[in-house]
């Protein structure tokens, strides 16, 4: 079972913290478009939550890629940088919306988990975001974190579900 | 017949493209055992007809093309055909006559087999040339050695990413677009304009609403004759309208014959087809017809693949998807580009003019039925998803309204709405 | 080695003829004024003419993003707007947070200089090396949250908005601004220096990445501030309920009420405003601003009752308690939030309103106005009245327009002799008590602080009650304060000589504004000197030595100081309130002024004192109050500014 990193959005306070460190640890510079980690902020609802390439059992991406830049391996979906044709079909097809793309070199990125030791969970100053297995296999694994994400999203905020 | 044990199975595929190569690998992640046997008409291994506008573009050299290799097909132990193109399908016996007078039997068969471009022989002989292989890709390159001047026939997507490949290399250009607009296909009117002043603002000569009435090659170039009166003459003519299905004799020799259902099969047993070639359920329109894209491709040989070697995986439909940067512009369609007459739909635009940025999705009560996105393509893949699932726009925003959908905000139409 | 030094741009705007200019600042001036507040500081000294209107349209807004804004940098959003504030007359800082300094370097900018004034009502859009005035007319009468609604849905909510409403439209000098709906900015009246421009909203968003000079040496630097970080204890705690933390700790200072000459009852505030209250009928969430782990803005909602569903902000709800339940006598919490609520939607600073609104009743019940004065609104300290009050100020209405003017203009109407019962400097309300708090710095610097009665340059261990003298020993050593300033500092019967403090703290501040570092508890009091000097160092490029930036600092202080004296303020504007001389009731007995330690109740004799004391360490003259040539000498103010001495 692979780890991967999941959210609780209990937790999140939207600090930008996760985007800034991924930022930073792949570019050596401060810019969120080179996250691969995008954090969402709702302030009406107080929803905040970060999202990242939830390393699919079986990726859609990867089977879309026209020059099979996409690779698995050990559970982490990677990318040949050099392979990458800039051509944008891995972030039409990723339903999460995880892939990224960086503008100044013309390829994809994407969370590769930073080699196993993902910053963005060292970073986090609430522990919202952790790296940790999830007991599910193939699809099942992004919905199972998704009804996660519903679920607390639901409980902290059950008043607006009941108003229509 | 089919009393082979699944283990044994011998699961023919016709086609080296983004179907063929999909079912190879989907396959293989079912059943390891069962033999599979790849026909291609091209000898060449695998590549995407999308990166040959790069290569064209001299941003990919010839062999960056390829994706598969030696080692693909002996790792999954395909048994392959190249260089041969497959005639006739025989039913009764199961098995499919292939160039070179052989005939190679099948337990289950993947037609997947692609399209090619719609060129009569009077182009042809006329010297116009197409793009879909790596061939194609060839001639025009070497084309380009000898001129720096180009026609294009045609306003839709492979027209114009041809076109954009050719203005990065300095090449003259004119497009000949016989509706009022191009890309008619994929975008509306307003967005059309926006690609059009792209053009135009790049030096490409647009001509719309514009029919070549006949074409007649001389010496080196190719000679046209407007519906306008007007000649042209051009060393490189580049025609891209449209594509038809690589059909094979038998039974499913007629287009309509080749339509599949949602687990790509064909209305012969032990026949599935996938990718250009076919005829499928559209998601939205409801619709049967061809929707030629690599990720449908992929998808489509992948499903099939699958049922091939004995699992049981549906598709949720074809659906058109593109995604593109023309002369500078990023431009993503999927699904209804414009509402059809009748009621029942809502549009939604949204647009930042001075960052070039528009967007516009397509409603039918509350399901995003299509997308239009320029130049911030922020949630495509999940639009693509929610198309693809039928999603509801009211589960989608806190508030529940429509009117207060904020297509800037990707939170709005995050996945994490739309779930389970 | 050659390192890369990264330049600081400044985007000139002239709203008048919509054109701008780019420019990059000399390498000198940055390594002179850091960044920031301090880079801010010589845009002010350059751009704002002597003596002007502040609702002239030469009158220039700066936005200032920090030196380290849109980085890793723990708590390094802060974004100062330096402006000459209509309230007080003087050349301000205002600062504020959130996620405009992020989004103005990401769009490529440091600072913005705005000048002019837009034909129509406008939005001042940045992004990406570009700006462009929108026609803002259909949001010109909107509320401020409205406005960024609209903003939002507009353009996306990943846009960071400043916004005004009715209040700076209405040129209301009490007014303030929003940013992101948020982070109060500019009190004092920048809300109406915009809406004196027709400027509705500053928007910036951008996709330029943010570049670090030495990224080994700069993480190093963020890391090694990490592990300090890691050990303040109960963060949870924080990160859960804000300042409730710390409720007891406020409760032994107490709420100062009736135009401060009472406390509230500690059980009362307890029971009406405690964290129960907060924990089960307040808090809808907590936010923070990019990059800090310790966010203390709250998302609040009111859960049941009469405006049950009201969701609004605040930096506080602690704060809002005082302003309107103690302070105005609104009622309970449901009641606070709805006239907060109105307040940020206004665009009228709280606290201003609370304050001014406070001592306007006090002067009424003792019939110092009356009903004539008010135009016939009886003030109460009430529910009805104060939201009555409040509109007639947004919209400058009958007796609001003097309010909408703050105390000057009370002052000036009705006599100048109600100074000595108010609690104000240069015309802008004071934020703490020095009768309740003890006079630290903190309350100290609200006499002496150009801006106005703003406590936050006074940012010390004395912010808190029942420190020792060993916390202001560590204090000094953090900040670098000199060996002789130290012996100074810690010379005589009252332990430590919290104007000669104040001077070092001011300073620091100077530096942690001009890195864009928020000075608030808990994060500011971690930072030290030669953390900031490793942070700036590395991420800039700009070599700086912790001793460089405290000069840094002290020359930055000098020139905001003297800014100010170009105004005509001097001595005779560093007055201490009458009223800090007349002890508090309170419910265990009286709360005279005394200070830090207690050792003894302070006389006018003593404050004046301690003023020659802060006016000698800062170097300035004890007559007039102004720095001396000398000084501005010493920190090469003439050479710099390229000004001949004289």
């Amino acid at each position: 079972m692979a780890k991967m990193v999941i959210f609780d959005a209990k937790k999140c306070i939207g600090c930008k913290i996760c985007e800034l460190i991924c930022s930073f640890s792949n570019t050596k510079e401060f810019g969120i478009s080179n996250a691969r980690i995008r954090n969402f902020i709702d302030l009406q609802e107080a929803v905040f939550f970060s999202l990242t390439c939830v390393q699919c059992k079986d990726p859609l991406c990867l089977k879309v890629c026209p020059s099979h830049a996409l690779y698995q391996e050990d559970g982490v979906i990677k990318i040949q940088s050099t392979k990458c044709i800039g051509c944008k079909l891995c972030m039409l097809t990723c339903p999460f919306g995880n892939m990224h793309f960086d503008d100044e070199r013309g390829v994809a990125i994407k969370c590769e988990l930073c080699g196993g030791n993902p910053k963005c969970v060292e970073y986090c100053p609430t522990g919202a975001l952790r790296y940790q297995e999830i007991e599910t296999v193939a699809l099942e694994k992004q919905k199972t974190l998704f009804a996660k994400l519903k679920e607390t999203y639901l409980e902290s905020r059950a008043v607006w579900e009941t108003e229509k | 017949m089919g009393n082979r044990k699944i283990g044994q199975r011998r699961l023919v595929i016709l086609g080296n493209g983004g179907a063929g190569i999909s079912a190879i690998s989907a396959i293989r992640s079912v059943d390891p055992l069962a033999s599979i046997v790849l026909v291609s008409s091209e000898n060449s291994y695998a590549y995407s007809p999308v990166a040959l506008t790069h290569y064209i573009a001299r941003e990919l050299n010839r062999e960056q093309l390829f994706i598969t290799d030696e080692s693909f097909y002996k790792s999954n132990r395909v048994e392959t055909y190249f260089g041969r193109k497959a005639i006739e399908l025989s039913p009764k016996d199961q098995s499919i006559r292939i160039q070179g007078k052989i005939t190679v039997h099948y337990d289950k068969l993947l037609i997947a087999t692609g399209a090619s471009p719609l060129l009569t022989a009077d182009y042809r002989n006329a010297k116009v040339l197409a793009l879909r292989s790596v061939s194609d890709a060839d001639m025009i390159k070497s084309c380009l050695c000898r001129s720096n001047k180009a026609v294009i026939l045609g306003g839709g997507l492979v027209s114009l990413q041809v076109a954009d490949a050719l203005s990065k290399l300095g090449v003259s250009i004119t497009v000949l677009v016989s509706s009022n607009q191009v890309l008619s296909r994929n975008v509306d009117s307003f967005v059309a304009s926006i690609v059009q002043e792209r053009m135009r603002g790049a030096g490409i000569r647009v001509q719309l609403g514009t029919n070549v009435v006949s074409v007649e090659g001389r010496k080196e170039s190719t000679y046209l004759t407007l519906d306008t009166g007007q000649t042209l003459s051009s060393p490189l003519v580049i025609s891209g309208k449209g594509m038809q299905p690589n059909l094979l004799e038998g039974p499913l020799s007629k287009d309509k014959d080749m339509s599949v259902d949602n687990r790509m099969q064909t209305p012969l047993e032990n026949v599935y087809a996938a990718g250009d070639v076919c005829v499928g359920m559209h998601v939205i329109s409801n619709q049967l017809g061809h929707v030629g894209n690599w990720p449908n491709a992929c998808d489509q040989g992948w499903v099939a693949g699958c049922n091939m070697a004995g699992a049981n995986v549906e598709q949720e439909g074809f659906l058109n998807q593109n995604i593109t940067k023309l002369f500078g512009l990023e431009l993503g369609s999927i699904g209804l580009f414009e509402p059809p007459s009748g009621g029942g739909f809502e549009v939604i635009k949204w647009s930042d003019e001075s960052r070039h940025i528009y967007r516009k999705i397509v409603l039918k009560e509350k399901r995003i039925v299509g997308a239009t996105l320029v130049n911030n393509i922020d949630g495509a893949g999940v639009i693509r998803n929610l198309i693809l699932k039928k999603g509801q726009l009211s589960a989608l925003s806190p508030q529940g309204t429509v009117e207060r959908f904020s297509l800037g905000n990707p939170l709005r139409y995050h996945p994490m709405y739309h779930l389970v | 080695m050659t390192k890369k030094e990264i330049p600081t741009k400044v985007l000139e705007i002239d709203l008048s003829s919509v054109k701008g200019t780019i420019n990059i600042v000399d390498r000198d001036i940055q390594q002179a004024f850091i960044g920031g507040f301090g880079i801010g500081v010589k845009l002010a000294y350059d751009h704002i003419e002597p003596r002007l209107n502040p609702f002239d349209p030469r009158n220039p807004i700066i936005i200032s993003a920090g030196a380290l804004g849109g980085t890793l940098v723990p708590s390094s959003s802060r974004v100062a707007a330096i402006t000459k504030y209509p309230l007080t007359e003087t050349v301000g800082m205002g600062n504020g947070s959130m996620s405009l300094s992020q989004k103005l370097r990401a769009a490529g900018f440091d600072h913005l200089v705005i000048s002019g004034k837009a034909e129509v009502p406008s939005v001042l859009r940045i992004f990406d090396n570009k700006f462009e005035l929108l026609d803002a007319r259909d949001l010109w009468g909107k509320d401020l949250y409205e406005t960024t609604d609209s903003i939002w849905d507009r353009f996306g909510n990943d846009w960071s908005v400043l916004a005004i409403g009715q209040a700076g439209e209405n040129l209301v000098e009490i007014s303030m601004a929003l940013i992101d709906k948020i982070a109060s900015i500019g009190k004092g009246g920048l809300a109406a220096v915009m809406g004196s421009k027709n400027l509705k909203a500053i928007i910036a968003n951008g996709t330029h990445p943010v570049p670090i000079s030495d990224p080994d040496r700069f993480l190093s630097a963020v890391d090694a501030f990490y592990q300090r970080f890691k050990t303040i204890p109960n963060r949870d705690e924080f990160i859960d309920v804000g300042v409730y933390w710390k409720w007891d700790k406020s409760m032994e200072e107490g709420f100062p009420m009736r135009g401060g000459n009472e406390v509230f009852s500690k059980e009362k505030a307890t029971e009406l405003y405690g964290k129960d209250v907060y924990l089960g009928k307040v808090k809808k969430g907590r936010a923070g601003c990019p990059s800090c782990p310790m966010p203390d803005k709250e998302i609040m909602e009111v859960k049941e009752g009469e405006f049950k569903g009201l969701t609004t902000y605040a930096s506080g709800f602690v704060g809002r308690a005082w302003n309107y339940g103690i302070k105005c006598g609104v009622g309970n919490y449901d009641r606070v939030l709805k006239v907060h609520d109105r307040a940020n939607r206004l665009g009228i600073c709280s606290h201003a309103f609370s304050s001014l609104y406070d001592f306007a009743v006090m002067l009424f019940e003792k019939g110092r106005i009356d009903l004539k004065d008010t135009e016939g609104v009886k003030l109460k300290r009430d529910f009805e009245t104060t939201q009555k009050v409040m509109e007639m100020t947004a919209f400058r209405e009958g007796f609001g327009d003097i309010l909408a003017r703050g105390y000057k203009a009370l002052f000036d109407r009705f006599g100048e002799d109600l100074k000595a019962d108010a609690l104000q400097a240069k015309g802008m309300d004071m934020l703490y008590e020095p009768r309740l708090n003890r006079l630290g710095a903190k309350t100290f610097i609200m006499v002496v602080n150009p801006r106005g009665g703003q406590h936050q340059p006074g940012t010390t261990p004395a912010d808190s009650l029942g420190r020792t003298v060993d916390d202001f020993r560590a204090y000094c050593k953090t900040t670098g304060v000199s060996k002789d300033a130290t012996n100074r500092i810690f010379d005589g019967p009252m332990k430590v000589n919290m104007a000669r403090l104040a001077k070092h703290s001011q300073e620091f501040y100077s530096i942690m504004c001009s890195l864009g570092i928020c000075s608030k508890a808990p994060m500011g009091p971690l930072y030290s000197l030669d953390d900031c000097a490793e942070l700036y160092s590395s991420a800039s490029g700009v070599e700086l030595s912790p001793s460089d930036l405290k000069q840094a600092g002290e020359r930055i202080w000098n020139l905001y100081k003297m800014i100010n004296v170009r105004e005509g303020f001097g001595k005779a504007d560093d007055q201490f309130p009458h009223k800090w001389l007349i002890p508090m009731k309170g419910e265990e007995g009286e709360r005279p002024l005394m200070d830090y330690f207690e050792t003894k109740h302070l006389t006018m004799e003593d404050l004046q004192k301690l003023l020659g004391d802060y006016y000698d360490e800062c170097g300035w003259d004890q007559e007039t109050g102004v720095p001396t040539k000398g000084k501005l000498e010493e920190l090469g103010l003439y050479e710099i500014l390229g000004v001949e001495n004289g």
